[in-house]
């Protein structure tokens, strides 16, 4: 009973029992999905929405961390050419954007970049040990082929390690390079030397 | 150094080597020359904040000192003596004053100062990448000035 009452909200059905004047088994095989299965379907189909709706996003802030780019393992193209680099520290610039809280910036570095003896790449940050000057190489007249720092001169040798008895206690700190395509890659954090 | 949270701390620890202030010096009006003012204060602030960092660990930036164009002669001098007074000789060796007027050039002199007076660049229309030029440029005048001035200490 309760499917002939279905049939008699159908159109096309309700004109089948004006024909027939009856429910004839035909019909009853072509009632494939019932009223009740629509409903739960359409209820498992809606349901499941909504808690995928809440699950997923919670599944992604879960995975967040793992999916998130380490932070300073970011190496930058400084569009210098490896092969252009001597044995004299040279001045390299390289510029990235830096996140600082919410706020996103245009950040410019450099780096004194050079090829010790054994044709290794050395890069130093320019930032001094003692309280934060940029260094400068070769600019003190009395003290060529240094590091010196016009605040308050403090040396280094060309290999970075402070000269004793001024007043920076540590050597520069260096960055991390990498060459791709023949171009020298730096990172955006230069490390400490253990001395 | 900054005057920050973190940096005022190193300033007071580290003082017997910062013996220079930079403050830069800008003019706050809110009629129409309220535009070049703002451009202004922009402009100082960039040169500023890039000799700081350059030289950070003998430099304390000062936040801006600002003055309204209001204030008549005597009470620009006045304004300008107070700071002086309070930052002079007992905490800082060299007060180094920078904006973009020619009228401080002349009590700076009376109060035995250095100011860089800057010319005004309009930034309004400029990019980024520009704009850092532009600091870039005008820094690299003003750094061997300062070197020098330490250098005759």
């Amino acid at each position: 009973m309760i499917i002939a009452s279905i049939d008699y909200f159908d159109y096309d059905e309700n004109v089948l029992l004006t024909k027939t004047g009856g429910i004839g088994l035909e019909k009853q095989d072509k009632q494939q999905v019932t009223r009740r299965q629509f409903l739960v379907y359409t209820l498992m189909g809606v349901g499941g929405f909504m808690l995928s709706s809440i699950t997923l996003p919670n599944l992604r802030f879960a995975a967040d961390p793992v999916l998130q780019p380490k932070e300073g393992s970011d190496l930058i193209n400084t569009n210098l050419k490896v092969d252009e680099l001597t044995n004299e520290p040279k001045k390299v610039e390289f510029s990235f954007k830096q996140k600082d809280g919410w706020y996103e910036k245009e950040t410019t570095q450099f780096a004194w970049v050079y090829k010790d003896e054994n044709g290794e790449i050395i890069a130093h940050s320019p930032v001094c040990k003692h309280l934060g000057c940029n260094v400068e190489w070769n600019s003190s007249e009395n003290h060529p082929n240094m590091y010196f720092c016009p605040c308050h001169k403090g040396l280094y040798y060309k290999d970075g390690e402070n000269v004793p008895n001024t007043p920076p206690r540590a050597p520069l700190d260096r960055y991390d390079y990498e060459i791709r395509d023949g171009y020298l890659y730096l990172s955006t954090r230069a490390k400490e030397v253990k001395g | 150094m900054r005057w920050t949270a973190e940096e005022a701390v190193v300033y007071l620890q580290s003082k017997e080597y910062i013996d220079t202030a930079l403050i830069p010096i800008i003019s706050i009006s809110f009629d129409q020359k309220g535009i070049d003012s703002g451009n202004d204060n922009e402009w100082i602030q960039r040169i500023s904040m890039e000799i700081e960092k350059q030289f950070k660990g003998r430099i304390l930036l000062l936040p801006p000192l600002s003055y309204a164009t209001s204030f008549q002669k005597e009470q620009r001098k006045n304004w300008f003596r107070l700071w002086v007074e309070s930052l002079n000789n007992n905490v800082f060796k060299h007060l180094l004053f920078i904006g973009t007027e020619d009228l401080w050039v002349s009590v700076a002199e009376e109060f035995d100062c250095k100011y860089f007076r800057i010319p005004s660049v309009p930034l309004r229309h400029l990019d980024d990448p520009y704009k850092w030029t532009m600091v870039q440029n005008q820094v690299k005048k003003l750094l061997p000035q300062i070197v020098e001035m330490w250098h005759n200490d």
